[in-house]
């Protein structure tokens, strides 16, 4: 018995060796040592390879592969995570503000600074800038950025007898009767439970700073149950709990057939959600605007962000000073920043772009409404930090925010336990966390 | 199943006892040499495969469950790779999410499995009858849904599962009717089942169907003669018969069941009920690959292999028990 | 058991075969009616998502959402067959062959490197032979998905990721079809056959493709088509292995056309349109194979 158990071991061991033999032979991409530095970059859009096209047309000695990639965050993130383990990542990718820290820890992104960052920096709008810098390094250059306004259907706010925008939430609660009293399919707005970039920028306009760092403990402090986040938590649930607004997810098959119909009248979005409201709402031209974000305050012009975009240098990379070449041409170079502009939506954190003209003029979807400009006159809370590990953060709080509203359990009860939740992920990863 | 793993003593008997046929001794070395050599060429090149693309991933896994990272301070340098023994193991088995969804799978087995196996076999029945017409069409149209690839048929099923634009929902709420919630937290479970059924249900009828037609006809004549009816034929004669088909079945469905990702994971966009630690496979998918936690998400996974081992173990030793050491 | 006696009754008995159909000709008795109407109600159950498939490769994306699923709307087939076929260059032709090779290639090798192996295990007796039938019934049991991840780091290695072989050789891997080919090989190559071919004087190489290969014919029909199935519903290797779009399979091709925030576009109407094209060929497959997939299932079933 045992000699053959032997035998069979040894003829195992034998064909593992066979095997990496022959699965190395399949590898045929082998890195070049003559021509053009050859570099890879990732994003979410086709169009990045006509951009990288323009740029290899100009630079003989590089040469840039656009390829798109799935950009559900589930996938995309940690598909570039898992790259750059592997060290198989590609040179340059496309990385969101919010995820920027999560790359940091991992050590999956290059700093720039010694690449000559300081000398672009001016090119860039400084908010959108101060997204890129974490410690002191820039972690890329920022390519859009997405403050928050609100988009709503102006035919159903008129048949609910609304004649103007809501300018504040307690208005726009008002106004959630009169649209509901329109039928029981009529919901001002959908509360997405999962979309939790969505939720943190409500909680950031409202100076719920769910993350921040005790510098003297050189410890995060977790605050997401905080008074403040606990006030947004409260307004939602008494929209929730008398039946006025929906719940589906955003993106989803039912939420764009309510905004095609009209039936789901307003969406607070980043900017770049004129895109989507367009591409969605097709049939629905000169029924939409848009509208400065409804306030706490009245008068004042706090937004949160959601999403927008950097284009960064990932770590592992053979050739960081070529790769910053093509980042620094595809944000300040006119063929790329009109491809961008143009055909992919950017609201640019460029302000030479900012200048053109689809910037500027107004747009016959929106009756002739400037839409950029309402997101240009804002402020956002400088303090909002995004924390080390967003990817477990998001799982996390999705599910107990989509249990709270499968469930009808309060919104608060969620944040308690988020809060908990974090603060156990933090420690057991050995990272410091003071009590708030 | 059991053929496999246990070689029938007949086999070895035949086998051992075969007497060399007389013939010149040189190529009778030959032949014994060629005969010990072939059976190892013949199984290389799945060997090789199989060492390449299982045996070493998966002690991979395993390698890294071993371990964890830890930081240090805002945990924004990059991280140490530490040894961590059984500590994720330790973690999984107290974790109350990963019993929860463990819980789950095995609710949704205890009644799916049955429904789904109870109308295979059923229609395999029917099919196997004389009496029915358009058998050909009819055997067709249930097994179509097996060659649609499960993300169409999810996507396919979650419109029909949609509050908005369902034409089921549309259909009741025209009669008055309260509008039925496919995708609620109590409801959800069972419009993933079935999904499942609605896939495989065909699957396992096309298997009975044709261990039914293997079965020689005219050992049922003396049940007919006996005065038993079709109905009586085919559940007292037949049925024992394609037990052996029948256990296959339910013993694949049970570890596809405890496996269970694609369907919750693409109806996770349409219903709030389904979390990212509905099923244990999703789990483990979820920490391994999104959070990018292999050390953790390695564990569940083998643990979620051990279970499922020993479940298709005690189903196997059940059966065998009860078919009376056949 | 009782079942069991009951069962070996009948053999005892020696009746000659009648006509099935003389046996109860009711054909309009309450009982069958009430089988049609089972029939019926269950393939309406089976059928009718498909249906709502077909049907909605006719609507471009506002009636797909708004009109009533079930029914035709404005008819917009020839525009959403165009879109899927020219949209981002006419990549999802590229998909569809990109499959075809995946399914096809993948699935022969695998068939081929099966029944090798189980026609092995079935007909030679040799030390390991038991290990390694434990080693393909427990690789069954370990969940695929987990082992993704550390497949695509080990490639990673070899620099074999982003190629076709990343799909093409996991593929290749098929436990239960050697599971099957072991049993089809024990049940329909019979020992004196093989004995005869040794007598007359062939080598083990002509055993197997003179003698057992053409016996097998059923049962690989049915491990390859299975196979083929299995890697043309393939998501999640491809996602992790592959980064070129050129080198995705439809499904995951299908994936990315999903709408995202990010690509500012609807693109329901492509991917139902997409969708039901990539589920034809399969259909068209299984009925023309039928024949032979139904004899190899039967071997299957009976002797597991």
């Amino acid at each position: 018995m045992r000699h053959w158990h032997k035998r069979v071991f040894f003829s195992l061991a034998l064909l593992l060796g066979l095997t990496m033999i022959l699965s190395a032979c399949g590898g045929s991409s082998s890195t070049q040592s003559s021509g053009p530095v050859q570099l890879t970059f990732w994003g979410f859009n086709q169009q990045i390879a006509e951009q990288a096209d323009a740029f290899n047309k100009t630079h003989p000695n590089i040469h840039v592969t656009g390829l798109k990639q799935p950009s559900g965050p589930d996938q995309y993130y940690p598909k570039v995570l898992t790259a750059v383990k592997a060290g198989n990542a590609p040179d340059v990718a496309l990385i969101e503000y919010q995820y920027i820290p999560t790359m940091v820890a991992n050590n999956a992104l290059v700093d720039l600074t010694k690449y000559g960052a300081s000398d672009v920096k001016s090119q860039f709008d400084s908010s959108a800038w101060s997204q890129v810098v974490e410690g002191g390094a820039v972690y890329g250059y920022p390519q859009d950025t997405g403050p928050m306004g609100l988009f709503y259907n102006s035919a159903t706010f008129k048949k609910a007898g609304i004649d103007h925008p809501p300018a504040t939430w307690d208005e726009f609660a008002q106004d959630a009767v009169k649209i509901h009293a329109l039928g029981p399919n009529y919901y001002i707005v959908s509360f997405p439970p999962k979309s939790t970039g969505w939720i943190q920028a409500l909680m950031w306009q409202a100076g719920a700073i769910w993350f921040s760092v005790d510098t003297q403990a050189n410890a995060w402090k977790v605050s997401i149950n905080s008074d403040a986040a606990k006030k947004v938590a409260s307004y939602w649930q008494g929209l929730l709990d008398k039946g006025l607004v929906a719940t589906l997810d955003d993106f989803s098959n039912d939420w764009n057939a309510g905004l095609d119909k009209g039936t789901i009248a307003s969406w607070p979005s980043a900017v770049w959600g004129q895109g989507v409201v367009k591409g969605n709402a097709a049939d629905a031209a000169g029924k939409w605007s848009v509208a400065p974000m409804p306030q706490w305050q009245a008068g004042s012009k706090q937004v949160g962000m959601w999403g927008g975009s950097a284009i960064s240098v990932i770590g592992g990379t053979k050739h960081p000073k070529e790769a910053e070449e093509f980042v620094r041409w595809y944000l300040t170079n006119d063929a790329s920043l009109q491809i961008g502009v143009k055909e992919i939506g950017w609201f640019p954190s460029n302000l030479n772009a900012r200048k053109y003209p689809e910037v500027n003029s107004p747009d016959a979807y929106f009756s002739n409404q400037i839409v950029d400009a309402t997101f240009t006159d804002i402020t956002t809370d400088p303090n909002w930090t995004w924390p080390p590990d967003l990817t477990a953060v998001n799982q996390m709080m999705g599910n107990d925010f989509a249990a709270a509203v499968a469930n009808k359990t309060p919104l608060s009860g969620a944040l308690d336990q988020l809060q908990q939740q974090v603060v156990q992920d933090l420690k057991s990863q050995n990272i410091n966390v003071v009590s708030s | 199943m059991e053929t496999s793993t246990m070689p029938r003593a007949a086999d070895a008997r035949r086998l051992n006892t075969r007497s060399p046929r007389p013939r010149i001794t040189g190529s009778l070395r030959w032949q014994r040499l060629a005969r010990f050599v072939t059976p190892y060429v013949f199984v290389l090149p799945f060997l090789a495969l199989f060492a390449a693309f299982f045996l070493l991933p998966f002690a991979y896994t395993l390698w890294l469950s071993l371990f964890a990272e830890h930081r240090s301070g805002l945990g924004l340098g990059p991280p140490q790779v530490v040894w961590a023994g059984a500590a994720n193991y330790v973690k999984a088995l107290h974790d109350p999410t990963f019993w929860d969804s463990i819980k789950r799978v095995l609710i949704f087995g205890a009644v799916q499995i049955p429904v789904e196996m109870l109308m295979a076999l059923v229609l395999a029945f029917l099919m196997d009858s004389a009496l029915i017409r358009l058998r050909r069409f009819f055997r067709l149209a249930f097994f179509v849904p097996y060659a649609v690839p499960g993300v169409v048929a999810t996507i396919m099923w979650g419109f029909f599962y949609s509050p908005g634009f369902s034409p089921i929902v549309h259909s009741i709420v025209a009669l008055h009717l309260p509008a039925p919630d496919f995708l609620g937290p109590n409801t959800v479970l069972w419009s993933i089942a079935n999904i499942s059924t609605w896939e495989f249900t065909g699957y396992n009828m096309v298997i009975f169907f044709s261990a039914l037609q293997a079965l020689p006809q005219e050992i049922f004549e003396a049940g007919r003669i006996d005065g038993l009816s079709e109905v009586g034929i085919a559940w007292r004669l037949k049925l024992p018969l394609i037990r052996p088909a029948l256990l296959l079945g339910i013993l694949f469905a049970l570890i596809g069941t405890l496996q269970l990702f694609n369907e919750p994971k693409i109806l996770t966009s349409v219903s709030h009920a389904i979390t990212t630690t509905y099923t244990p496979n999703l789990l483990a998918y979820n920490i391994a690959f999104v959070q990018t936690n292999y050390y953790y998400g390695g564990a569940i996974a083998i643990i979620l292999g051990a279970i499922t081992f020993i479940f298709s173990f005690a189903f196997t030793r059940f059966t065998r028990q009860q078919s009376g050491g056949l | 058991m009782a079942d069991a006696s009951l069962a070996q009754k009948p053999q005892a008995s020696r009746h000659t075969q009648r006509p099935r159909e003389a046996i109860g000709a009711r054909a309009f008795s309450p009982r069958m009616i009430a089988a049609y109407v089972f029939l019926v109600v269950v393939t309406a159950y089976f059928l009718t998502p498909l249906y709502w498939l077909a049907i909605s490769t006719t609507k471009d994306n506002t009636d797909l959402f708004s009109s009533f699923g079930l029914w035709f709307a404005h008819f917009n087939l020839i525009q959403n067959l165009s879109d899927t076929f020219t949209f981002e260059n006419g990549i999802y032709l590229r998909w569809i062959l990109n499959t075809v090779i995946y399914a096809v290639v993948g699935g022969l090798l695998a068939t081929v490197v099966s029944v090798m192996a189980g026609y092995a295990l079935a007909k030679y007796r040799f030390p390991g032979r038991n290990l390694i039938s434990a080693l393909v019934l427990g690789a069954v049991l370990v969940p695929v998905t987990t082992l993704a991840l550390p497949t695509y780091l080990l490639m990673s290695k070899v620099n074999m990721t982003d190629t076709y072989w990343a799909v093409l050789l996991p593929s290749m891997l098929n436990p239960i079809g050697v599971f099957l080919a072991t049993i089809y090989a024990r049940a329909s190559v019979p020992d004196d056959l093989m004995d005869a071919a040794r007598t007359d004087g062939a080598g083990e190489l002509r055993v197997f493709l003179q003698v057992a290969a053409p016996l097998l014919v059923p049962g690989m029909v049915t491990i390859f088509l299975f196979q083929f199935v299995a890697i043309w519903n393939n998501f999640f290797l491809p996602l992790v292995v592959l980064s070129d779009a050129n080198l995705y399979p439809v499904n995951l091709g299908l994936a990315t056309w999903n709408f995202d925030p990010a690509s500012h576009q609807l693109l329901f109407n492509l991917i139902v349109t997409g969708s039901f094209l990539a589920v034809l060929p399969l259909i068209v497959m299984f009925l023309f194979l039928q024949r032979y997939w139904r004899a190899g299932l039967a071997f299957g079933s009976l002797t597991g």
